[in-house]
């Protein structure tokens, strides 16, 4: 029966595809003026029909659909990442300086006046140092997402608004007013409002039609993992450079406050995005219009994926007062092959379909525009995910086939929380498989409750479903959801524990280095261990792959486990980078200081590299040789050589 | 490779002594340093070792983001990037290192900061052995060969085994603020860097917000007719500096992550020292507030700014012949007993006269109806 068996699965889905109705999205690529570099910072449809655009580069477009014409609106815009449309002739971009109001005053289809609502914010000059917005609230205002700085490259010698140092140090940081922060603009008087703070990059920001405001966030330092904030107005949302800035502000550098104190402050995220499972960056969100024709999917919010080709769908469910939710993938390239990546802006056009505005600046994404049309009947997916007193209740679009309903073993479900700290990102920490007790089809079909025991807040609880099959023949399209349990049923807010962190270096597992006679040279860049510092590589004229760049404020250290063959005097080089002032270094072995601190004094620049030297004292055997910046503070370390006397 | 969050810890006497040395460690006979650029890029796109050799890659992750480093069998570095995505939720845990014998040796994820040495023995057979980085989205960018016994074409934009950017001289890094270039070497064998510019060809007045040199982050270039081109910053309201020749070129900021500075493509003559105007009679000076700018007509830029309850509007016109810069005044809502004291002082070759304003060594006092409308020359 060779036959049947190599022909019957084909048989077998070419008659289900007949009895199941096409429930797939159509993607259209949409083609864009030529000589432009296609990476799309902003989206807004005009009510009838016309789509307004904005590029990285500056320009503003408007794009006839049905003529398939491009007219330049706007161009020389600095970097302008979100654009929405006041009337016929009036459009308001956020660009990097500023938001600004473009107005075609003579009726030509092009803006003659840029006017500048408000510029009342800082900006250092680094590249990281995005602003993202604007989106409208209820009150008429404007609202914005201004990004941190990245200490992978610095500041402008001239800065805009004031500068304070305090804000300076970290990986992301914010060193002129209200970096980090969410503000509020008059769109009259361009009055500014500092309105939420602890954000890193939140690139994605809207008022939504539930009258919340929404501000995505990037996996980095103080994000374990990406998140959906509902932000909170006057609440500080996790990053903690931006505290600086907040009124009356006394409390030093927030990167030396307790982290207990900080956890207890921060509004928690209503919804995480794991990394590396669920989402890497996400950005824009909007809402499926409120229609019938959307079926179960009416009225629910997506959000973009810069990383992937991916858009999320949220699954919001409202526990004793907190929004929390879960997310699971609305539309990938597995269900869409002419998805690209960087999914960055998203707006709906009157006649119900997608636009996507695709990016990628310097990191992965993609670019260009789509339009993607939904099917005349929705997909099978999970459309709601709520959280019970003894399991999660899953409803679906579509009710389930007689006997699709899953036993409890063909459900996978695991929970995990991320670490809330400095260092970048998080492991997904504590993991543990949950057991499903028990599942249950409810009267109509349409949902599923799992049976769970001892559900526990702050953590991510992370669903697979099995592909399970409806009534109408379609099958399950996205069985993996993310649910972010933060408050119990019972109105508990539940923190995780924080982890004690692993010792930062364990010289006895490490294999000694020997330094005999010959001068040894090392690069400190591949130190044995690098306890806090950071290895950057930007700054030309180091030797090796890079060199050491103390962060601060701990005291930060490199270390080495040499076997010294004969004690004795050592001369210690040591190359380095100051860009101004002096810098001591201290040389430990082990927590016992060694010789005097050096005095490392400035190289004029952060390229010209110097030399310093010192004599030590080195006992035979093995030591753990340190060198260690007091507070972090210290010049940038390239290579060390120790030379016997 | 997640579990040391604070710390990178390597083992082994190889590692911590200059590439440069005599290795000690018979069991390499290549060490390799091996970076990341901004822009999704390792740091070097190719490099040859002998057949049978025994290879040690260092790879420090300098970069912002997560980065692991596969080097794969000849002509596997798509079925490896494929199989990498193909791992869907397992893939973080894995380090995105899928289990395919496509795989000679790999790296996994290391969190930016850290550093991890790869090693493998190069084949005896010559070939050329991709490198790349299979963090979801990198691996179609991110990825470079090693030439084992095989020559490499003499350019990089003939080369089909390096990454496109690097075939196009596009790799990025911008210059570090403050001066000094990402300096990674191989910039002299970049050729034709794809160039999209904004506003076509030769568009003539224009204006263009981008980072520019010697000026405050929120500057803006103006490009006038007669090869005349200006600094004006919004972020302090005034005329930063005039060049003649080009206009600037982008590709700095556009390349890597924008953190470059745009480069002005003329000579500049003139270079205004401070704020040009003063108010006596008002008590302490306003601080300038920007209000944007309008384009007349044919896309001359009028720049407008508030002094307290006064408007001032500076107009750009390029003078005939390209003979320099015209600057026409309007100030507004100026209260009769206010006087405005003009200060146009520069340096370059270039020299400040009055159109209607009897300026001298650029400055003037004007009576609040005199100041209402006046123009400003500068000739190169």
């Amino acid at each position: 029966m060779k036959f049947s068996t190599r022909f019957a699965p084909v048989l077998l889905a070419a008659a289900l595809a007949a009895q199941s109705p096409d429930a797939s999205y159509k993607v259209d690529t949409i083609s864009t003026p030529p000589h432009l570099d296609p990476q799309v910072g902003g989206i807004a449809c005009f009510d009838d029909g016309r789509v307004a655009v904005c590029f990285h580069r500056g320009e503003v477009y408007v794009h006839d659909p049905k003529q398939e014409s491009w007219t330049l609106f706007a161009d020389g815009l600095h970097e302008p990442l979100g654009v929405v449309i006041e009337d016929e002739r009036t459009l308001v971009v956020m660009q990097r300086p500023e938001l600004t109001r473009l107005r075609d005053e003579d009726g030509d289809g092009r803006a003659d006046s840029y006017e500048t609502v408000c510029d009342a914010f800082g900006m250092s000059g680094n590249y990281h140092e995005f602003a993202f917005g604007p989106t409208r609230g209820p009150d008429g205002r404007y609202y914005v997402g201004l990004n941190v700085a990245s200490n992978g490259a610095g500041i402008r010698d001239e800065v805009r608004g004031e500068f304070r140092q305090m804000g300076r140090p970290g990986r992301m940081y914010s060193c002129v007013p209200y970096r980090g922060w969410v503000i509020a603009i008059d769109p009259e008087t361009g009055a500014m409002e500092p309105y939420a703070s602890g954000f890193r990059s939140p690139d994605g920001i809207s008022w939504g039609p539930d009258g919340n405001l929404w501000a995505s966030d990037n996996q980095g330092d103080w994000l374990g993992t990406s998140k959906l904030f509902r932000v909170e107005k006057g609440g500080f949302h996790g990053h903690v450079s931006s505290l600086i800035w907040t009124e009356g502000w006394d409390r030093g550098d927030p990167l030396n406050l307790p982290l207990e104190e900080l956890d207890v402050l921060r509004v928690r995220a209503s919804v995480l995005f794991p990394q590396g499972i669920v989402a890497n960056s996400p950005t824009q969100h909007c809402w499926i219009p409120d229609e019938p024709r959307y079926g179960a999917l009416a009225g629910q919010m997506l959000v973009g994926e810069m990383n992937t080709s991916k858009i999320l769908r949220i699954l919001h469910d409202e526990v004793g007062g907190f929004l929390q939710g879960a997310a699971v993938t609305f539309l990938d390239s597995a269900d869409a092959p002419d998805l690209p990546g960087g999914v960055h802006r998203m707006a709906f056009d009157p006649a119900g379909r997608l636009w996507t505005g695709h990016t990628a600046l310097s990191w992965a994404g993609g670019n260009g525009i789509r339009r993607i049309t939904f099917p005349a009947v929705m997909p099978m997916e999970v459309v709601s995910m709520q959280l019970r007193e003894d399991g999660l209740a899953l409803r679906f679009s579509h009710p389930l086939a007689a006997g699709a309903e899953p036993a409890p073993g063909d459900v996978a479900l695991r929970s995990y929380w991320f670490n809330y700290h400095r260092p970048y990102g998080s492991d997904r920490m504590g993991e543990q498989a949950v057991a499903v007790a028990a599942v249950r089809v409810d009267d109509d079909r349409r949902g599923l409750f799992l049976e769970l025991g001892g559900l526990r807040g702050g953590r991510v609880y992370e669903l697979t479903l099995p592909e399970l099959k409806a009534a109408n023949g379609l099958k399950l399209t996205h069985g993996l959801i993310a649910y972010n349990l933060v408050v119990l049923p019972d109105g508990t807010l539940e923190r995780p524990q924080f982890e004690p962190a692993e010792p930062a270096w364990q010289p006895d597992d490490a294999e000694p280095i020997a330094l005999g006679g010959e001068p040894l040279t090392l690069q400190v860049e591949a130190a044995q261990a690098i306890v806090g510092a950071q290895v950057h590589n930007q700054h030309q004229g180091h030797r090796g792959s890079g060199y050491v760049d103390y962060q601060g404020p701990g005291d930060e250290f490199v270390a080495w486990k040499l076997a010294v063959a004969k004690a004795g005097r050592y001369r210690l080089q040591v190359r380095y980078a100051l860009g101004g002032g002096t810098r001591q270094l201290v040389v430990q072995n082990g927590e016992q200081r060694l010789g005097r601190p050096l005095d490392c004094t400035s190289t004029g620049d952060w390229q010209s590299w110097g030399e310093v030297d010192t004599e030590l004292r080195l006992p035979a055997g093995e030591i753990d040789l340190r060198l260690v910046a007091p507070g972090g503070v210290a010049p940038n370390v390239d290579e060390i050589t120790l030379t016997r006397r | 490779m997640r579990s040391l969050p604070l710390v990178a810890v390597l083992g082994g006497l190889a590692l911590s002594l200059p590439a440069q040395d005599a290795a000690p460690d018979a069991a390499v006979d290549v060490t390799v340093e091996l970076g990341v650029l901004p822009g999704l890029q390792y740091d070097k796109p190719r490099f040859a070792v002998d057949p049978g050799a025994k290879v040690a890659i260092r790879f420090a992750n300098g970069d912002e983001m997560a980065h692991n480093l596969i080097v794969t069998k000849p002509g596997q570095r798509l079925a490896v990037v494929t199989a990498a995505l193909g791992l869907g939720a397992k893939g973080p845990d894995l380090g995105y290192v899928p289990d395919t014998p496509d795989v000679l040796a790999s790296i996994g994820v290391l969190d930016p900061g850290e550093s991890a040495t790869l090693r493998f023995t190069a084949p005896e057979t010559p070939c050329v052995l991709p490198y790349v980085c299979t963090f979801p989205g990198h691996g179609f960018v991110m990825f470079g060969a090693v030439y084992v016994g095989t020559e490499m074409p003499a350019r990089l934009a003939d080369d089909p085994h390096v990454s496109p950017l690097w075939q196009s001289g596009d790799v990025g890094g911008g210059e570090h603020a403050g001066g000094g270039h990402a300096g990674h070497g191989a910039q002299g064998e970049t050729t034709g860097a794809r160039r999209f510019h904004a506003w076509g060809t030769n568009r003539r007045p224009l204006l263009y917000r981008i980072f520019m040199p010697d000026a405050s982050p929120a500057a803006i270039a103006v490009a006038l007719p007669a090869d005349v081109s200006v600094c004006w910053d919004a972020g302090t309201c005034r005329l930063r500096y005039a060049w003649h020749g080009g206009f600037v070129d982008p590709w700095p900021v556009w390349k890597g992550n924008g953190n470059g500075l745009a480069t002005i493509q003329g000579e500049r003559f003139w270079v205004e020292s401070g704020f040009p105007l003063a108010l006596t009679g008002v008590g302490e000076q306003p601080h300038p507030r920007f209000r944007g700018y309008r384009l007349t007509a044919d896309g001359h830029p009028e720049f407008r700014y508030e002094l307290g309850e006064v408007t001032v509007r500076e107009r750009l016109e390029a003078m005939d012949a390209g003979n320099g810069l015209r600057r026409r005044f309007q100030i507004d809502g100026l209260p009769e007993n206010v006087r405005v004291q003009l200060d146009f002082a520069g340096e370059g070759s270039g020299a400040v006269r009055g159109v209607g304003v009897p300026l001298a060594l650029g400055k003037a006092s004007l009576t609040a109806e005199q100041a209402r409308e006046f123009a400003v020359e500068v000739v190169r």
